[in-house]
């Protein structure tokens, strides 16, 4: 016989959803480097712009678009009070974005590293850039993980999109006023990010469904 | 013999939705197996859901081990054990990792018996349920709703969707459980063959209201089919019959005392009635008191 503490268990799955969607972040990471690798210094670009777009395949990874609402249905039979049931939520959803950021912030520093251009922008640039950069991907990740809470994944994940391009456009243009240069994306590299994004979500389903995790 | 589970006078109303649970009562008697019987949308799991609270009811009350049901009852909770009619685990999980979570939940998670079920159950430890069957992560459901020792089991369509050999199996697991006179089970289930095996009482649910809660042997010795000619149909006191069929050459009626309508009418052909015939013939027939 055990001691009961609901939110104990709550935080038990909690961990093993988290530890999935980082895992997930992880092999996304992995992707974009092989993408890196094999492509052009520009490319790596994506990297930034396309951080926006890791919400959908991190679901997929975590198996939440099939089961998360039959759960969502059962937990509230279980012996647990309605309150904790929120506070786990929001937790696992902080907890996977903190994971997700860690790993995103270190692929992107380590790529940005090696990129040199990067460096020749100098002191103010590279940090309104990485701003600019940095703040896309986490404005992203976080509108994602908060807006699924109230208005469903699939329609966070269009807002998720939006809400970066927006920062894409509008950082440059206040940066321009201010008379700093910042790394602008080009068109072609958007396109190309949304090619490798639909690319990439295939290639996540199948890890997803091939490898246990 | 005391009671389980009681409901009363259960109102239950859908937004943007004409379905309606209108006053719906049952209750279900220590040691015994409710068998809860219906068509797809008659209302079955609305009433499951509106009993365990993961819908609100617009009326009525869910007693269950004598006290009422609110958002609040989590040691009422912790004495029920619950399986729909999927699998509701996140699919990535395995068997092990549900147990460490759930034995933080439950306070009378028994890690040993849930090790049994899974042996018994032929069910990998380690495995994620992704790759499990379906019906292997059913058996996985019904090993967790076992394991921490409920007094409640409720079962929403559990068995729907398996072979007959794993349902067989299964059922004698519901069967086990209800040697103790301590428990007792409400089986949702539109597989009459499984609630004729199993179950004491049988609740026929139709449109959102309850047509009968009668004991299983009742309903097989008390009622019957009148096996009915044209002309021998229209001799036939309507008040005797619940329900009846056209056919192309005969007339099947339904009556709820066989014994009596034997007597008094000893020149048409009475049968015995599964509990599938009297669902169709109360669902699709038509009732000889509108006909007057």
């Amino acid at each position: 016989m055990t001691t009961n503490n609901p939110m104990r268990g709550l935080l038990t799955l909690t961990w093993f959803k988290t530890r999935s969607k980082v895992l997930g972040a992880l092999a996304y990471a992995l992707v974009l480097g092989v993408i890196y690798l094999a492509s052009e210094i520009e490319m790596i670009q994506m990297m930034f712009f396309m951080a926006c777009m890791i919400y959908f395949p991190l679901q997929v990874l975590a198996g939440m678009s099939e089961n998360e609402g039959r759960w969502e249905r059962f937990q509230v039979s279980l012996p647990i009070k309605r309150s904790y049931l929120l506070k786990a939520q929001y937790l696992s959803v902080t907890i996977a974005a903190v994971f997700g950021g860690i790993i995103l912030t270190i692929g992107i520093g380590i790529s940005t590293a090696i990129n040199e251009q990067w460096f020749n922008y100098g002191f103010a640039s590279a940090i309104l850039s990485s701003l600019h950069l940095y703040g896309t991907a986490f404005l992203a990740i976080g509108l994602c993980f908060i807006l699924s809470l109230f208005i469903g994944n699939f329609a966070a994940w269009i807002i998720g999109l939006l809400a970066p391009t927006l920062v894409q456009v509008l950082v440059p243009i206040i940066a321009e006023r201010a008379g700093i240069s910042v790394y602008v994306l080009s068109p072609s590299v958007f396109v190309g990010s949304v090619v490798i994004f639909v690319a990439s979500y295939f290639i996540m389903k199948t890890i997803y469904e091939k490898v246990d995790f | 013999m005391s009671t389980i589970l009681e409901v009363k006078g259960l109102n239950k109303q859908y937004k943007n939705s004409s379905f309606r649970l209108n006053d719906v009562s049952m209750s279900i008697p220590s040691g015994a197996i409710m068998g809860f019987v219906g068509e797809n949308g008659a209302g079955k799991s609305t009433t499951i859901g509106c009993i365990l609270n993961t819908l609100i009811k617009d009326s009525g009350t869910v007693t269950i081990f004598g006290r009422e049901m609110t958002n609040d009852s989590t040691d009422i909770r912790d004495d029920i054990g619950v399986v729909y009619d999927t699998n509701c685990f996140p699919a990535y999980l395995t068997p092990t990792q549900i147990a460490s979570a759930m034995r933080h939940m439950f306070s009378k998670w028994d890690d040993n018996l849930y090790l049994d079920y899974l042996k018994k159950f032929k069910l990998p430890e380690k495995q994620s349920i992704k790759a499990y069957s379906r019906g292997m992560s059913m058996k996985l459901n019904i090993a967790v709703a076992l394991a921490h020792k409920p007094r409640l089991l409720v079962l929403d369509e559990a068995t729907s969707g398996l072979d007959p050999i794993m349902r067989d199996e299964i059922l004698d697991v519901f069967l086990d459980f209800v040697t103790d006179e301590n428990k007792s089970i409400l089986l949702s289930s539109h597989i009459t063959s499984d609630l004729e095996k199993v179950a004491d009482y049988i609740t026929f649910i139709h449109d959102g209201s309850i047509v009968f809660t009668e004991s299983k042997d009742d309903l097989i010795y008390k009622y019957g089919v009148m096996r009915c000619k044209a002309a021998q149909f229209e001799q036939l006191d309507k008040a005797d019959i619940l329900a009846f069929r056209k056919h192309d050459y005969q007339i099947d009626a339904l009556i709820n005392d066989r014994k009596t309508a034997e007597q008094k009418y000893r020149d048409i052909v009475i049968d015995n009635i599964t509990i599938e015939e009297i669902m169709l013939m109360l669902v699709k027939g038509e009732r000889a008191n509108d006909n007057q």
